[in-house]
């Protein structure tokens, strides 16, 4: 099998799974007796595991085939979910990422993973040892070969449900299959029989186990123990009904009495390690339950390549442009049932457009999930007590921005971590709650989504970052006198602010500040920070919703339509013509007591308005690039939307004062104008 | 890049040509960059582009430039009429229009009816030229869209 075009699923899949592991694990750690977690655990360990198999990958299938013995054991409570136990299955989830990344970028070897099976290993064994002292609980390993005595082997969750069923007149039966010399497809045959079974009653186990079942893992036999209210021999017909099938036996199985005795005294180290992989098929043996809640649980989701929704969205567009013309021709011809069915029909493109445009947004739960693993493993390394408090996980993000936010937010959680909240000693000193909180929060403000860094800890004393930043030849002392203690704060974000030595000296911020402010900046974001001393910080960042659809803002020009991102309009105003002064020849007004530069856009566009003196008020939009402010005069405002940015192509690239350019509802094209340089 | 003109012209000793009108003079293009060719469409003019650059325009939601090609060729300008056309070419991945004043027709010519150009030909600077074809009593101007596109020069400094 060509397993390669399949790569691309098996590593998306596989991290999605760690990710899923990752975070039950950690739920674990604060709910160590709730079941269902540990059948979602067990759950993806087993996808991971069942993928890499098939995919040649052996060591990643070998080592969560480990992890499932311990969780097994973990579910059947014979093993119980303390911090060693949870350590071990953290760090067979982080040597599982290693492997999985190593074969993202196509080199398997390299990462031994011997000693941290065998310690797996070890533990199943000893935690099983105990059990010895009463061998007619345990379960005999099962030897997978063909079956002509009833040997099925039965576990006590299995026995439980068994005698359940009797209870309610319900029989259990075992079911033996031999198919027929040379039958081709032994895994689709046994698969039919499992369907039978299925309509029939319950199948609660079988052995092989479905899984080998349906790789062909087995000889020409199969066991099934079902629970059904059918008569043997119904079972036995229905059964001899699928072809190729050569023999069935169906046994009714004995009140099992428990315990049953069927122990084979072996040698503890064998039998434990059997056991559990013995343990681990039975869990496989209702797929159809185990595939129910996978669905309820995964969502229903399809991977879509970006560039598939870019034409996507591109087509919608000339969808709406044939719709727009369709218009036109209705009103020509005056036909009520045409301008009816065009009237629905942009109904639809609409939400169809709007719909396109938010297929491309993902919540920013999935760069915020791995984050509280990493919170744990850095407040046990630094002996913190830490509450990650995470929400808005939902709000939701263009995927370019998505893949870029990851790092920026690690670098904060871990400043936040390592430098802002105390050690708990010292905040009991001062009085505060001993566990130390830090929040990530994510929402929606306008147009753009804000995300929080919050902690509770020391703060950043300004004095001290003046003081440093002098002393480093960022400012002047002069300079440091007179500047306002939230500006100095912000010294942080300088380049050249932030050492090692930094770190330790100023209590707290400043580990590659520069960096976090540089990555957001480059996504058209901002970054700012808000802090008390001894209360906390905040860092606050503000993303735009995505780097390919702006909502701007349309105005006309002498019959050209441009757009003005609104991510840098302050406000629009109304003015007189007489409003206008001038100082050394520049245009300008007065604005809330500010004075603010004109630009008037038809000459920086290469038009001509009409003059000043025709009109009886003036439109000025205000912009904004950084601390810088201008009023843009436009003819008219036609409205705010939300564009698609395309770029105007290698031919007409290096154009100032255009941004790129976008296609309007109507199909016609409006150049969407570049602030920065218009200001200039 | 003349030989990669060449390549595009001469196939199999004939050139397929797609041939237009500028002005009274007949042009061609080949075939092979033609990829479709459109009635005039609506150009949203590109403020401080250069002038040859007539602006840009929406084919199917992707954002093309067209080149205004009188203008590039410094021939005298006129109004569009019914058949003025916008001929989609492709070169080196970069995908224009160019406007003519009609496309009469899809024809091949023999290569060796075609003649390197002289210096100027109806006052057309040579650079934008590959050749001049004899085809029956009529001369075909092949044009060099390398060259007219103008990738060597710097955008926006041809105002």
């Amino acid at each position: 099998m060509d397993v390669n075009q399949y790569m691309g699923m098996f590593l998306e899949e596989s991290r999605e799974h760690l990710q899923a592991l990752n975070s039950c694990v950690l739920d674990l750690e604060n709910d160590p007796t709730n079941l269902s977690l540990l059948d979602e655990i067990f759950r993806s360990a087993h996808t991971i595991k069942g993928m890499s198999a098939t995919m040649g990958f052996t060591s990643v299938a070998e080592l969560t085939h480990e992890m499932e013995n311990i969780l097994d054991l973990l579910r059947k409570e014979k093993l119980k979910a303390d911090e060693a136990i949870l350590d071990i299955l953290f760090k067979c989830i982080d040597t599982l990422e290693q492997l999985v990344e190593a074969i993202a970028s196509g080199e398997e070897a390299g990462i031994d993973i011997k000693p941290l099976v065998e310690t797996l290993v070890r533990l199943a064994t000893g935690e099983t040892k105990p059990k010895e002292a009463k061998p007619k609980e345990k379960e005999t390993p099962k030897v997978i070969d063909d079956a002509k005595t009833s040997n099925m082997i039965i576990d006590d969750t299995e026995a439980n449900v068994i005698n359940v069923a009797k209870s309610q007149g319900i029989c259990a039966y075992e079911v033996q299959v031999t198919l027929r010399e040379g039958c081709i497809l032994k895994s689709a045959r046994a698969y039919m029989v499992m369907n039978v079974l299925d309509e029939l009653g319950d199948v609660i186990k079988s052995v092989p186990s479905a899984d080998d079942l349906e790789k062909e893992n087995f000889a020409l036999s199969f066991s099934v123990v079902v629970l059904s209210d059918a008569e043997i021999e119904k079972i036995q017909s229905a059964i001899m009904s699928i072809s190729e099938v050569d023999a069935v036996t169906v046994l009714p199985l004995p009140e099992i009495e428990e315990p049953s005795v069927k122990e084979q005294p072996q040698s503890s180290v064998n039998e434990a390690v059997k056991t559990t992989q013995v343990a681990t098929p039975t869990v496989k043996a209702s797929p159809a339950a185990e595939h129910h809640d996978k669905k309820l649980k995964s969502g229903q989701s399809v991977r879509v390549d970006i560039d598939k929704l870019d034409s996507l969205l591109n087509l919608v567009g000339e969808l709406v442009i044939n719709k727009t013309r369709l218009e036109q021709i209705g009103l020509s011809h005056h036909l009520t049932d045409l301008t009816e069915t065009i009237e629905q029909m942009d109904r639809v493109t609409t939400d169809l457009q709007s719909v396109v445009m938010k297929v491309r947004m993902v919540p920013v739960g999935q760069v915020f999930n791995r984050f509280p693993r990493m919170v744990r493993d850095l407040s046990r390394d630094l002996n913190k007590e830490i509450n990650l408090i995470i929400q808005g996980e939902e709000t939701e993000l263009d995927r370019t921005v998505i893949d870029e936010i990851g790092d920026p937010l690690v670098h904060l959680l871990r400043n936040s971590i390592d430098h802002g909240v105390e050690h708990p000693a010292d905040r009991q000193a001062k009085g505060k709650n001993p566990i130390g909180e830090v929040r990530l929060i994510a929402r929606h403000e306008g147009n753009n989504v804000l995300i929080m860094v919050e902690d509770d800890g020391a703060g950043i004393n300004p004095d001290i970052i003046k003081a440093k930043s002098v002393e480093k030849g960022l400012i002047t002392q002069a300079e440091a006198d007179k500047m306002e203690n939230a500006d100095a704060v912000r010294l942080v974000f300088l380049p050249g602010f932030s050492t090692a030595q930094t770190v330790t000296d100023v209590s707290g911020r400043g580990v590659g500040m520069d960096v976090v402010k540089t990555k957001i900046e480059a996504l058209g974001g901002m970054v700012d920070v808000e802090t008390k001393v001894n209360q906390g910080s905040k860092f606050k960042i503000r993303l735009p919703l995505t780097l390919a659809i702006i909502q701007a803002l349309l105005v006309d020009v002498c019959q050209e339509i441009y757009a003005i991102p609104l991510g840098s309009i302050d406000s629009t105003i109304n003015i007189k013509p007489s409003d206008i002064k001038t100082i050394q020849d520049q245009e300008v007004i007065l604005l809330r007591g500010q004075i603010i530069p004109i630009v008037r856009l038809d000459k920086k566009l290469g038009v001509e308005s009409a003059s000043d003196e025709n009109k009886d008020e003036l439109f000025v939009v205000i912009v904004h690039m950084g601390e810088q402010k201008a009023g843009v005069i436009v003819d008219t405002l036609i409205g705010q939307q939300e564009i698609v940015i395309k770029s105007l192509g290698k031919l007409l690239a290096g154009i100032k004062v255009l941004a790129g350019a976008t296609i309007l509802g109507n199909g016609q094209v409006a150049l969407i104008l570049d602030v920065g340089t218009l200001m200039q | 890049m003349s030989e990669n003109m060449s390549e595009n012209y001469v196939s199999n000793g004939d050139t397929q040509l797609v041939v237009f009108k500028l002005g009274r003079e007949e042009y061609g293009v080949s075939i092979l960059q033609v990829q479709e060719i459109k009635r005039m469409i609506e150009i949203a003019r590109v403020p401080n582009s250069p002038s040859y650059i007539k602006g840009v325009v929406n084919l199917r939601g992707n954002i093309l430039p067209v080149i205004d090609l009188k203008k590039r060729l410094g021939l005298s300008l006129g109004e569009d009429t019914d058949d003025t056309r916008v001929i989609i070419v492709k070169i080196e991945e970069t995908v224009v229009g160019i406007i003519v004043d009609a496309v009469s027709e899809v024809t091949s010519i023999d290569s060796k009816s075609i003649e390197p150009p002289q210096t100027i030909v109806n006052g057309v600077n040579a650079q934008y030229l590959t050749g001049v074809g004899k085809h029956d009593d009529r001369l075909i101007i092949l044009l060099n869209l390398e060259a007219i596109v103008g990738f060597d020069q710097e955008p926006g400094k041809n105002n």
